[in-house]
């Protein structure tokens, strides 16, 4: 599987001194990462340093690095780890603090951006309403739950590969993967249920 | 199998379906779910609705800019590391919420007029048989209690955060006073803590001479 991977031919490539290889990296992965540690920390400003610090642990990394796993399995655990420590340290900062909305979005880039084709104004409003609640409702998910739905969902890793991100098995993976979507949409037709009363 | 049972299988069925994880057998397990009760069909569709949710959120605009300064203060920050390595210093830390290049933080200028301040206040303004003793507060330290002892003549003016957190109350004062732990990092790179360290043991040496 290693030696199929293009990103590990980078990183090889970069541990060799090819210090556009780590550019490269950043180029593919560091979007994915991105989303990925906003869905975990809530918060873009800390999102966007975790990146640049799971960059600085890959930079630091190189001279050891050696291939074990995806780059990326590797790098997503790096971002977690991160992510993981960030969340304490926030809770220990600020106990009182949710962690569920991130409020400091610079109002110009749109929030979504849906691919449809030519959908209804109405039709698009209410998809948007209901992305939103998903959103909201993902980040009341316990965080293994939500991390190991993230990457199977929308990042496509294999639960192989999450298992080593979350550094547990493929079963447990399984289980998360079905009880975070379980709770997800026992969530959302629970709040489409109160939205539809709330409209009588 | 009860309802519950049933209900959990198909669960998780219908995810192991959307990862493509389904054996043969499982397919046709499900199946036979899905074509024996509407109720579950029902319960299909809200798993669908869930992943595409999920896809259209990963849809989400990173704009290139937003990347772009991403990356350039990461290379600010790896030039800033290699720089530390050649010279031997510190390598410059991760801090969440914004350290960047040290004069991009809004606090670092307020910490170091504050420590210019007290500098002054310690070598010049403060007679040493005038200050109360720091040793109460230093050893209730873990307490938030502990701060209203603290009587260091300067209560409630603008130095008083400052000298709270320099004086080594750290993550769990911080709140109390507006200052982040985050802020304790740079006390630490202006190596201040060693410096008020050998200052409190000087202050009790006074008084106890004293």
């Amino acid at each position: 599987m290693q030696n199929g991977d293009p990103d590990i031919r980078l990183m090889l490539a970069f541990r060799d001194g090819d210090q556009a290889a780590l550019s490269d990296l950043y180029g593919k992965w560091a979007g994915p990462l991105l989303r990925y540690l906003e869905r975990m920390v809530r918060e873009r400003a800390t999102a966007e340093e975790l990146v640049q610090e799971t960059f600085i642990r890959v930079h630091g990394a190189r001279e050891r690095y050696s291939p074990e796993a995806r780059f990326s399995t590797w790098l997503f655990r790096i971002g977690r780890n991160l992510a993981l420590n960030e969340l304490d340290r926030a809770h220990r900062r600020m106990p009182h603090l949710s962690t569920d909305r991130m409020d400091d979005r610079d109002g110009k880039t749109p929030v979504l951006t849906l691919v449809s084709d030519r959908p209804s104004a109405l039709s698009v409003l209410e998809t948007r309403r209901a992305v939103s609640r998903l959103d909201a409702e993902l980040s009341e998910l316990p965080e293994r739950q939500r991390s190991a739905l993230w990457l199977a969902a929308v990042e496509g890793h294999s639960y192989e590969e999450i298992a080593e991100v979350l550094e547990t098995s493929v079963a447990s993976v399984k289980s998360l993967v079905h009880r975070a979507r379980a709770n997800l949409a026992d969530r959302m037709v629970a709040s489409s249920d109160a939205i539809a009363e709330g409209g009588r | 199998m009860n309802d519950h049972d049933d209900l959990d299988r198909l669960d998780e069925l219908l995810s192991a379906r959307m990862d493509g994880r389904l054996t043969n057998a499982e397919h046709a397990e499900l199946e036979t779910l899905l074509a024996d009760e509407p109720l579950y069909r029902e319960r299909a569709r809200a798993f669908e609705e869930v992943d595409h949710h999920l896809e259209a959120l990963a849809e989400e605009s990173i704009s290139e800019e937003r990347l772009a300064s991403t990356l350039a203060n990461l290379r600010a920050r790896l030039d800033l590391d290699s720089a530390d390595a050649s010279t031997g210093s510190r390598p410059s830390r991760f801090v969440a919420g914004g350290l960047g290049k040290l004069s991009e933080r809004p606090a670092i200028p307020l910490l170091l007029a504050a420590a210019a301040a007290f500098l002054f206040y310690l070598i010049v303004a403060q007679e040493p048989n005038t200050m109360e003793a720091p040793a109460e507060v230093v050893a209730d330290a873990k307490d938030p209690a502990g701060v209203e002892e603290f009587d260091f003549n300067i209560m409630g003016s603008a130095l008083e955060d400052e000298l709270v957190l320099v004086l080594g109350y750290g993550d769990e004062m911080s709140p109390l006073r507006g200052i982040t732990s985050d802020d304790m990092d740079v006390i630490e790179q202006l190596d201040l803590l060693d410096f008020l360290s050998t200052r409190e043991s000087s202050v009790g040496e006074l008084e106890e001479r004293g």
